[in-house]
């Protein structure tokens, strides 16, 4: 953090910038942004108050909300969401510390580079390939390969994405394997930044290695875990386009989502809402309350920037 | 879930009509944005604006076609069929794009909302009340075709939306009707000395038959005398046709009321529980009645005939054919049949020419060589007196027959949303072994608290049916 | 992120005690092996998919190494409109970075450089869009685009501009980039000014070679994401000449027809320049990462 500024005081500032340049660039660039980002933000609450599809328009309060409370649907994609992340984030964040503990007993930084670079190598490339090539690793019976590995050690062939039971699992295995090098990466880098004193001073005072893991390792760990966490998380919330590619509902050619809805996630239940079936009203408040949700976990995240970055 | 809550039934029809378009003024209505600067929107309905010039003069008309992505009709249509077209329109021409059914209705309404839409495209049945709803598409006119003669009276009937309306139009006709079938590998039935005649009839000699053929490694199914895995559902209404007749065969009591729990739905889930459990001609272990058929691992299967494409493209390997399902008695209805809908032109594109090119694709050149590939015995009935449509067909002979009326029974169709809630019933009854009459019951709760709100003109009930009893004589 | 000096130890006598404490390590670094290994499978898997013929790949069980190897994929993948998937994914992944990458600059630049309160609100009004999820706000977006195209009477909407349009301030970017500031010193922009340059050319000419590293770096990545997007070129781009190559894939995987050979050799074909990319540039794609944990 060689480069981080002190936290700079704001009162001492002048109201503007003091140049040309800087006059012009902060309000064109704050108006785009505003257009792009928070106007865009603004109507989605003001749409969620309108019945809104092509030619209807007027305004209905919460209606929305009302509706969408009571939908099955949407209650069934909020909890697959949340089963998504509760299955997801700790599967990918133990992966990705186990994998950086390994990298982090390395010594010769030339080697540990090369297995980073290659575990990182699957959060690179694009994921809609990825998923895509996923979802056929995922044929059931013999035929795909994965099931062709499981026969190798005996185990009965896994029906995958075409069963409830499997679906939203299936996915998890896809994006635990494709963030655990991302993941990893942030792990090592706290790992690193653990003074290497310490560690000394308790191999001095006769500690075991467990000992020092346990009582060293951990704790400094800590902030960095808490951060990962919550990057796990928002991504987990946020997952759309594995969803997209890789599950298709059963029998039924127009959605996705998995048989009997298992892997509906929130996103996908908007889009299809707003932009598929052109509920704009309707899928505006279910943006709103998505949006509300994921805010709070961002916003956390947030914090942990600032902490990180602006000390 | 669904917001028509203002809609009456049966009239879908809003009373503000702003995309309703004369031939040429292309309109941009759909999506226009009531921002948020802009409060005073939200008063009326959006209002048509900003209309932008379209494609006329003397240059050759270019239209844009969206086709649906099927790869042994994709061939047809971009090889033959348009240079067919242009050469009998000079000045018109024709690009097409294949778009998956899966992103077609979204596509459609972007592109709609911002003005690029395509001039024709094809479409599923079960976007048809959203795309009319949401005006989406143009009306046929009336002069181009006279449905009732050229495809019957059943589809003259249900495709004037909206039904029963004095100023109902058409928007999209089916190309033609599937059924579900019995698909045989030719192969298989060679190598065990039978024809696809002495492929038992009935039932029960059936299953019997097919437990002969069915080989197994440990418990899994290694060679599926009948594959179902994914496939059920067809077995069921091929079920629910035969045993409730058209009375009963129909699953709604009116427009906005479905009925699953009645004994014919239970026994028809029952029925098709017994394949896997009773007379283990296929298991669970989620590989499709496709996979399994494609990769020569199942005798027969069940399948609705859009599988005539998927499987020639998929599994070129595999030599197959199609017979009639077997039934409980000899009397019709021998099974269910559904439609598949259709070309439609887009609202804002309805010029001369883009309907040129639409008649052209709803006309005996096309539908001939689209029918088989894509599984559907031919809406227009100048095309049955032709071999391949008359019964005697190979491959097609099931279908041909079946689709006549007063063989199959139509049950009309639901839109998207109204599709997923009914698919929910099957996959715990099959896997989790929920009690059937209970899953019925909740699903059916599910389906009539949406049919509340949205009301399908387009199943079609016992008392259509009664009110039509020309629809089972062969005039039909 | 400061990277760890290493330690450099002299030379040590090798004896058994030694090598016993290497043992954990060895064993470490083969486990590791493995892991990495396993990880490898699908891009193995798929390497050999696309070298394979139909049949082959429709064999049961599948074969480990393609018993007739075939290039004949590549270039019947390509020929469809894969080629111009491809133009498309280019055209708006590096237009994306390369704007991304001279807004976050200046931006960064006088917010740091030239400080005020201005600038200080307009810094959280950006983060704090960053934690607004893209698919809350994507109807919305489509909309105020299309009241661009309404107002302007241009096309927007399927056009490269409307793709790029709402990437053209980027949270990340000037974040990446403000931070990246604070390590120019100022004597140098006093002694530029002195010189008389204007405040854009000491920008250009001074500031930009000293971030150089930082952009690098925030271009690589942008380009990375960028390239990977979905969820908007899905809405965006409606016409198949327009489609960048994830849609271009997402849509080759038809609902009932897929083309096993040709998927494959696409798949591969798209991942092809990010695995150059990350290949040749990985040092600033890990840095930038580590460093910031942040998407764009």
């Amino acid at each position: 953090m060689a480069t981080a500024a002190p936290r700079a005081a704001t009162s001492g500032l002048p109201l503007f910038p003091k140049r040309p340049l800087g006059r012009i660039v902060l309000p064109v660039a704050g108006v785009f942004f505003f257009v792009m980002i928070w106007l865009p933000v603004l109507e989605t609450f003001y749409l969620s108050l309108f019945h809104k599809e092509p030619g209807e328009f007027y305004f209905i309060g919460l209606t929305n909300y009302a509706r969408m409370f009571g939908d099955e649907l949407w209650r069934k994609s909020l909890s697959v969401t949340i089963t998504f992340a509760l299955m997801d984030v700790p599967a990918a964040v133990a992966s990705g510390l186990v994998v950086a503990l390994m990298l982090n007993t390395i010594k010769r930084t030339g080697v540990r580079a090369i297995f980073t670079a290659s575990f990182f190598f699957a959060y690179v490339v694009p994921l809609v390939a990825v998923a895509l090539v996923w979802r056929f690793m995922y044929l059931p019976g013999p035929t795909g390969l994965f099931n062709t590995l499981l026969g190798l050690v005996g185990v009965n062939p896994i029906p995958w994405l075409n069963s409830e039971e499997w679906a939203l699992r299936s996915v998890v295995i896809l994006r635990v394997w494709k963030q655990t090098g991302y993941l990893a990466l942030l792990f090592l880098a706290g790992l690193q930044s653990i003074p290497a004193v310490l560690y000394e001073a308790a191999a001095v005072d006769g500690a075991a290695p467990w000992h020092r893991f346990r009582h060293v390792t951990i704790p400094l760990l800590m902030p960095t875990m808490a951060f990962v966490v919550i990057i796990a998380t928002l991504g987990a919330f946020l997952t759309f386009t594995e969803i997209y590619v890789m599950t298709q509902a059963e029998g039924v050619g127009s959605t996705r989502g998995g048989p009997n809805y298992s892997t509906h996630v929130m996103a996908y239940y908007i889009y299809t809402q707003a932009i598929s079936f052109q509920h704009e009203g309707f899928g505006s408040a279910a943006a709103v309350i998505f949006f509300l949700i994921t805010v709070c976990i961002a916003y956390v995240q947030f914090r942990f920037l600032r902490a990180r970055h602006e000390y | 879930m669904v917001l028509a809550g203002c809609l009456p039934e049966n009239q879908p029809t809003p009373t503000a009509k702003p995309a309703a378009a004369p031939a040429s003024a292309a309109t941009k209505p759909a999506g226009a944005a009531p921002s948020a600067t802009q409060p005073a929107a939200a008063s009326s309905a959006a209002a048509p604006s900003a209309a932008k010039p379209s494609t006329s003069g003397a240059q050759p008309t270019n239209l844009v076609s969206w086709f649906t992505d099927r790869k042994t009709i994709n061939d047809m249509t971009e090889k033959v069929a348009v240079p067919e077209f242009e050469g009998r329109n000079p000045g018109l021409k024709v690009s097409i794009q294949f778009i998956p059914e899966s992103n077609m209705l979204q596509k459609m309404q972007t592109a709609k909302a911002a003005g690029n839409q395509p001039d024709v495209v094809s479409i599923d049945e079960t976007y048809l009340d959203d795309l009319f709803r949401n005006k989406t598409i143009a009306p046929i006119p009336e002069q181009l075709i006279n449905v009732k003669q050229e495809m019957g009276d059943r589809i003259g009937y249900l495709y004037r939306i909206p039904l029963n309306q004095p100023d109902a139009k058409y928007y999209a006709l089916p190309n033609g009707m599937f059924g579900g079938a019995i698909y045989y590998n030719e192969d298989l039935l060679n190598k065990y000395k039978f024809t696809v005649d002495q492929i038992p009839k009935t039932w029960e000699e059936f299953f019997r038959w097919a437990k002969d053929l069915t080989t197994y490694k440990g418990d899994a199914v290694d060679q599926a005398g009948f594959a179902i895995y994914g496939s059920e559902g067809t077995l069921i209404s091929e079920y629910r046709a035969q045993k409730g007749g058209f009375e009963a065969g129909t699953r709604f009591e009116a427009k906005d009321k479905i009925n699953l729990t009645r004994d014919v739905e239970v026994s028809g889930n029952q029925f098709a529980l017994d394949v896997y459990d009773k007379w283990k001609l296929d298991d669970r272990s989620g590989v499709t009645y496709q996979d399994r058929f494609g990769r020569g691992k199942a005798v027969t299967m069940i399948a609705y005939t859009w599988n005539n494409g998927f499987i020639s493209q998929q599994f070129p390997d595999v030599k197959f054919g199609t017979t009639l399902p077997p039934r409980f008695e000899m009397k019709p209805p021998y099974g269910e049949d559904s439609p598949d809908v259709g070309f439609a032109v887009m609202s804002g594109k309805d010029t001369d020419a883009a309907w040129k090119l639409w008649r052209y694709l709803v006309g005996p050149d096309y539908q001939r060589r689209y029918a088989i590939p894509r599984g559907v015995q031919p809406s227009l009935k100048v095309l049955w007196k032709e071999k391949e449509f008359d019964g005697s067909d190979k491959m097609w002979n099931a279908v041909a027959k079946k689709n006549m009326p007063p063989n199959g029974l139509d049950s009309g169709f639901v839109s998207v949303e109204l599709g997923n809630i009914l698919g929910t019933s099957w996959a715990p009854i099959r896997d989790q072994k929920a009690n059937i009459k209970d899953t019925l019951a909740q699903v059916e709760k599910k389906a009539n608290d949406y049919l509340k709100e949205r009301p399908q003109w387009s199943a079609l009930t016992w008392a259509d049916y009664k009110a039509h009893p020309e629809w089972q004589s062969p005039e039909g | 992120m400061s990277t760890k000096p290493i330690a450099i130890r002299p030379a040590r006598p090798l004896t058994v005690g030694r090598l016993r404490a290497q043992v954990p390590r060895i064993a470490t670094l083969v486990l590791l092996g493995l892991v990495a290994l396993v990880f490898a499978i699908p891009f193995y898997w798929l390497l050999i998919s696309s070298v394979k013929t139909v049949g082959e790949l429709r064999a049961i069980p599948p074969t480990w190494w393609p018993h007739t190897f075939t290039l004949a994929n590549f270039p019947r993948a390509w020929s469809g409109q894969f080629g111009r998937f491809m133009l498309n994914s280019f055209v708006y992944a590096g237009l994306s970075t390369v704007i991304i990458t001279f807004t976050s600059s200046l931006i960064g630049y006088v917010l740091i450089k030239d400080r005020s309160r201005l600038g200080e609100w307009f810094f959280w009004f950006v983060l704090s869009a960053a934690m607004v999820p893209f698919v809350t706000y994507l109807l919305p977006l489509f909309l105020v685009l299309l009241k661009i195209q309404d107002v302007l009477g241009v096309p927007v909407i399927n056009t490269y501009a409307g793709m790029v349009l709402p990437w053209v301030v980027n949270p990340f970017g000037i974040f990446l980039m403000r931070q990246a500031m604070f390590g120019v010193p100022d004597e140098l922009l006093d002694a530029a000014r002195i010189d008389g340059a204007s405040d854009f050319t000491t920008f250009a000419r001074i500031v930009f070679p000293l971030v150089q590293q930082s952009a690098a770096a925030l271009m690589i990545l942008s380009f990375i994401f960028r390239y990977d997007d979905l969820l908007w070129p899905l809405v965006v781009a409606q016409d198949q000449s327009m489609y960048p190559v994830t849609v271009g894939l997402a849509e080759f995987v038809g609902d009932y027809f897929t083309e096993l050979d040709l998927f494959n050799a696409a798949a591969l074909m798209a991942m092809l320049p990010i695995a150059v990319i990350y290949f040749f540039l990985q040092r600033y794609i890990v840095e930038g990462i580590a460093t910031q944990g942040l998407r764009g």
